[in-house]
């Protein structure tokens, strides 16, 4: 009984850690398509300026709701898929001579990884409260506004994902530092 | 101890723990979260730091110049015309020895006019400089270590996403800086020419195995008009982007949004591109722009730590006592930079560098745009010294060939190496290469 449940505990982590994926390739295909409705955005805006002489009110507010919808619902999947930037020359090595040390460390990366992003939530979640409440927003009243608490929700909600994300890494120690390569930053 | 004391210890420290493997953003975040919180001994204080940084960084117009530019990059690369210029380059320099080399870093410098990153520069260039290099019997280090060399020019010759990165902690205008880059960018390719002429002069055998040429059999004839044509798209792209911005006709986001526009237009029409292929610009696109804005976010939460800790103060107050002038911070930023460059990616170590130096230099009266540069083309020196250069990685895990091994990428970018430290410090003696472009 206590050996059937001790084999339980990996495969409901599994589950877990799948399901948060999931999650996080979703909000990366959402962020995609904000990619996209940016590239849009400017577009229009430029050609009916310049051509139609009409520019489109609230572009540059938009510009930077958009921003913010991109960086977030696509930092879990950057998380996933170990895209977030380290030089990790020296756990390379390492994972050569002393795995376990070598894996030992990734794990315990990944943990205080997590507590930040989760520090990140708790910060940000008073000001979600207060522009609830509030009905803060953003822009020039009578030609574009915008509520702040949208951004304040995806802000909380991406950085709590990507900190569940990071406990499962650090739980599983999946990801094997022998195998680490350094992962483009866009450099 | 000493504000001051616990910041310097808590910069050490926070290098300390990138080189062991750290996520580089989460590193400058819970170093600069623990130092104010000692320091201030107060928890509520860096929180509320950390809530300003998240919120603030993200929401600025300028930032969003990132996605555009790179979706752009991704675009002209996936719509081939790296490589159309690189055939007509070799057209005019194949004879030459050492001839695809330069064709290669002109072809780079072109290229790089359209794109932002040397990520894209060097997989391209691998491709089909590489192999046609070994095929004329070119030394393989110098094959590989020349598309390493020139691949930095992405980097330089706007649009850049290391330009933009600078411009936006240093609070300058992108524009501005697109325009600083333009004059040593081309400078730095034009000393990769006259350095592989050079070479094959005194050192005919690391550009030719057995130092001798092969004449080129299946020469390539290009008729003036076809070469033309083949540029055209290229520079189609650069009047609207580069010309746009230098008009004043379209603001700095404008000009990438105009630019990824019609470089899918390109791509499409020469059916280049399908959806999935579209899909995955987009998604890649994404995905560094979350990274690299992570990264921004992290890094001004670290700058504030400075402040606070007072450490950009004490350190012009340092350089003063002991006399060491303008000079002295040079040396030391260049320095501090090769050795961050050692392991650290470009963006990063701009991002740890400017917010140090930034309140030093700016009293002494110099430009900004031109201090950008400098760190820039410091940090860039980077990518190609080992053990860890980025743009080398790249090649060699484009290339597929077993029989050139990292070290051979790294031997053969040493030289170019040393031509970018050369040309950092005529940019360092001489400002007005950067400063004689902008209004």
């Amino acid at each position: 009984m206590d050996s059937q449940k001790l084999s339980d505990i990996p495969r409901a982590i599994n589950m877990v850690a799948r399901g948060l994926s999931g999650l996080a390739m979703i909000a990366n295909a959402s962020g995609t398509l904000v990619v996209l409705a940016l590239v849009v955005l400017i577009n229009v805006d430029v050609v009916s300026r310049n051509l139609l002489n009409a520019p489109l009110s609230g572009t540059y507010e938009m510009v930077k709701f958009l921003m913010v919808m991109i960086v977030f619902l696509q930092l879990p999947d950057v998380v996933r898929i170990n895209r977030l930037t380290r030089s990790d020359g020296f756990l390379a090595v390492l994972a050569e001579s002393k795995p376990k040390i070598a894996r030992f460390f990734a794990r315990l990366i990944d943990l205080m990884s997590a507590v930040f992003m989760g520090l990140i939530s708790y910060a940000v979640w008073p000001e979600l409260l207060r522009s609830w409440e509030s009905g803060a927003f953003f822009g020039t009243p009578g030609i574009f506004t915008a509520p702040y608490w949208p951004i304040h929700l995806v802000i909380i909600l991406s950085c709590a994902l990507s900190s569940a994300i990071f406990v499962t890494k650090a739980v599983t120690g999946r990801r094997r530092p022998e195998r680490l390569h350094l992962e483009e930053s866009g450099a | 101890m000493s504000p001051f004391e616990i910041g310097l210890i808590s910069v050490v420290a926070m290098v300390a723990m990138i080189y062991l493997g750290v996520y580089i953003p989460i590193a400058l975040g819970v170093v600069s979260f623990v130092t104010i919180w000692i320091i201030r001994d107060n928890f509520e204080l860096p929180l509320a730091l950390l809530k300003v940084a998240v919120g603030d960084s993200v929401t600025e117009y300028s930032f969003a110049t990132i996605p555009l530019f790179t979706f752009m990059g991704l675009i002209v690369s996936k719509a081939g015309l790296g490589e159309d210029v690189y055939r007509v380059m070799n057209a005019m320099f194949r004879k030459i020895m050492g001839g695809v080399g330069m064709a290669t870093v002109g072809a780079n410098a072109l290229f790089a006019a359209v794109t932002g990153s040397s990520i894209a520069s060097a997989s391209v260039f691998t491709k089909v400089a590489v192999p046609e290099m070994i095929k004329l019997n070119y030394n393989k280090r110098f094959a590989v270590g020349v598309v390493a060399g020139s691949s930095v020019l992405g980097m330089i010759i706007p649009p850049s996403a290391m330009l933009i990165i600078y411009a936006i902690v240093a609070e300058q205008s992108v524009g501005h800086m697109f325009l600083a880059g333009v004059i040593p960018g081309v400078m730095l390719a034009f000393a990769y020419i006259l350095a592989i002429w050079v070479m094959s002069k005194v050192w005919p055998r690391f550009v030719m195995q057995d130092g001798k040429m092969v004449e080129p059999q299946d020469q390539e004839h290009l008729g003036a008009g076809q070469m033309l044509l083949l540029c055209l798209p290229l520079a189609a792209l650069v009047l609207t982007v580069l010309g746009g911005i230098y008009t004043g006709w379209l603001t700095p986001v404008e000009a990438g949004a105009a630019g990824a526009a019609l470089g899918l237009v390109i791509a499409v029409l020469r059916g280049k591109i399908d959806l999935k292929g579209f899909w995955s610009a987009l998604l890649e696109t994404g995905h560094i722009t979350a990274a690299i804005l992570f990264l921004i976010t992290a890094a001004s939460i670290y700058s504030r730590m400075l402040g606070i800790a007072g450490i950009p103060n004490a350190l012009g107050s340092f350089l003063e006592t002991y006399q060491l002038g303008f000079v002295g911070v040079m040396i030391i930023l260049v320095f501090l930079m090769l050795f961050l460059g050692t392991l650290l990616d470009t963006a990063s170590i701009i991002l740890i560098v400017v917010p140090l130096f930034l309140p030093i230099v700016e009293p002494l009266g110099v430009n900004l745009a031109w201090f950008g540069i400098i760190v820039v083309v410091g940090a860039e020196i980077g990518l190609l010294t080992p053990p860890l250069g980025i743009s080398c990685f790249v090649i060699k895990s484009t290339i597929n060939d077993p029989s050139i091994t990292l070290k051979d990428v790294f031997m053969g970018a040493l030289p170019f190496a040393a031509v970018m430290l050369v040309v950092l410090i005529i940019l360092i003696e001489f400002p007005i290469l950067s400063t004689a472009l902008l209004p």
